[in-house]
């Protein structure tokens, strides 16, 4: 990326490069927050919080069409190539993938606020679990949010590579909601809530994860949508022994 | 993963340095290709050890900046670097295999099989059906007056001229718009029927609209021969050609599928070059 660093020689084509990722990176940001708020409203039932969520996220709403807008008038008034082509239809795509953890941070806001309603909690069983995938999913979503500021193909492949494992704690989870379902069903209502909540959050992971190897075809020229993410590295001749020798 | 492999493997040819550019040089089935080419002007390098190979039936951009070779390596791929002495020409290339650099090699016919049609399209001063008729007459290729006029017609017509001129293919082209003389001086290349056609800048001096009927025209040619041309802008390189060749300071640095070009460069200087930013 050494010469993508450099200045285009039309100054203002820069500046609206800059304009569209600080719109994907402030909408980002606020995703992130949905994130948290929705999951924070549901463990500490705060309805109030909850609503907010829900009103917030007509804001990614508009976010996603400004940054729509502002890249198509890139692509046609620029025709840009190469790194820069690249980076416009990654951040054309990004801003679908987060109005879409938008959806779900939404859909786990209004969870929340129907088991307040209904007087209902997260059975302690899957409390924990849950807890900890909605961190992981979060995490996820602010490192890539990093790679994407910085450049850092690494980091992506770092954060793609994770998502596996908030697959496999979902699948955890789904065969623990399972289990106590067969011993106690007037669990039913909380466990069909529950599975909808670690669903959402697992969703978000993979919004996370599809970001994250957009960058790596932003950075690197390389799509590797449909290469799974336990051998990307693989894939990208990123294996632990050039790691350690580039330090 | 860099997109931006740095590219090596320098090897000395005739004294000249030759540098595997980035992407893939080579073709499956090439009609023209160079090897080591290097042109100077007196002492100085305008092209420096190209080794290219041009598909066959399919266009070829050769794109760079002012200055940055792209002229001299076309010009010399049909021996037209060698009319004037200042210049001097290193390395082969080669036709169908044969070496068009080698001695006893018939250079006029060499160039009615690979024409060059130069940026400035000129009609001589004489009438439109004689103009088109010039190559072939000159290098003899019809026998007869009925070979020489279906040569004539097609071209006109593989050219999008012949509605235009059919009343006047005994009258004077003078009065052509812009892009007919594109057209007519096309036409003229075409009744040479050659195995390449090799274009300097197709489109320079036509307004917007004229200049995407001639690009279309070009990419269509490649049904008929090989079509090689020199272009600046990457965006026209990109919507004509299959393949582009990028050279900067005589160098050849990247040449690959146009597609993959435009969107994943090898190259830090071909990046540079098509995203418009300044090294």
């Amino acid at each position: 990326m050494s010469d993508g660093q450099l200045g285009h020689t039309v100054q203002s084509f820069d500046e609206e490069l800059k304009r569209l990722s600080g719109v994907l990176l402030d909408m980002g940001e606020l995703a992130v927050a949905q994130v948290r708020d929705g999951t924070r409203s549901l463990f500490e039932r705060d309805d109030e919080l909850a609503q907010q969520v829900v009103a917030r996220e007509k804001q990614l709403n508009a976010y996603d069409t400004q940054g729509e807008e502002m890249a198509i008038q890139i692509i046609a008034r620029r025709q840009p190539m190469g790194v820069d082509l690249r980076s416009v239809i990654v951040m054309l795509k990004s801003f679908t993938e987060l109005e879409r953890v938008g959806d779900e941070a939404k859909k786990i806001a209004k969870i929340a606020r129907r088991m307040i309603v209904d007087e209902q909690d997260p059975v302690d069983a899957y409390r924990d679990s849950v807890k900890h995938m909605a961190l992981a999913a979060e995490h996820s979503l602010v490192e890539v949010l990093r790679a994407i500021r910085e450049q850092d193909e690494n980091l992506a492949i770092q954060v793609a590579e994770r998502d596996k494992l908030l697959d496999i704690e979902y699948k955890d989870a789904l065969r623990s909601i399972h289990e106590g379902l067969v011993s106690s069903p007037s669990l039913l209502p909380v466990a069909a809530e529950s599975v909808l909540i670690i669903k959402a959050i697992e969703r978000i992971g993979d919004h996370a994860k599809n970001m994250a190897k957009l960058v790596v075809y932003q950075v690197a020229g390389r799509d590797v949508r449909h290469i799974k993410s336990k051998r990307l590295a693989e894939a990208l001749g990123k294996t632990d022994e050039e790691d350690d020798v580039a330090g | 993963m860099s997109a931006h492999p740095e590219s090596g493997g320098a090897a000395a040819v005739e004294g000249v340095a030759r540098v595997r550019p980035a992407g893939s040089p080579g073709h499956p089935d090439p009609v023209l290709e160079c090897q080591g080419l290097s042109v100077f002007r007196g002492q100085e390098p305008l092209v420096t050890g190209v080794d290219l190979s041009f598909g066959r039936r399919e266009v070829t951009a050769i794109v760079g900046a002012l200055g940055a070779g792209k002229t001299a390596l076309l010009r010399s791929l049909n021996r037209m670097m060698d009319l004037d002495s200042i210049y001097r020409t290193v390395g082969r290339v080669l036709l169908d295999g044969e070496d068009l650099r080698a001695p006893g090699v018939d250079v006029l016919a060499l160039r009615a099989r690979v024409a060059l049609l130069p940026a400035r399209p000129t009609a001589f001063r004489m009438s439109v059906f004689d103009n088109v008729a010039y190559g072939a007459r000159i290098h003899g290729l019809a026998p007869d007056r009925t070979e020489l006029e279906r040569r004539v017609r097609d071209s006109l017509q593989l050219a999008g001229l012949f509605d235009d001129v059919r009343e006047r293919l005994r009258g004077s082209p003078e009065g052509l718009r812009p892009e007919q003389l594109h057209r007519l001086c096309i036409a003229r290349a075409l009744a040479l029927e050659p195995q390449v056609l090799l274009f300097e800048n197709p489109c320079q001096g036509l307004d917007p609209t004229a200049a995407a009927r001639i690009e279309d025209l070009v990419h269509g040619l490649a049904t008929r021969c090989s079509v090689i041309l020199t272009v600046q802008s990457m965006q026209m390189a990109g919507r004509v050609a299959q393949r582009i060749a990028f050279l900067h300071a005589g160098r050849l640095i990247e040449v690959n599928a146009a597609d993959e070009l435009l969107t994943t460069p090898r190259h830090r200087l071909t990046e540079a070059y098509v995203t418009g930013r300044v090294a």
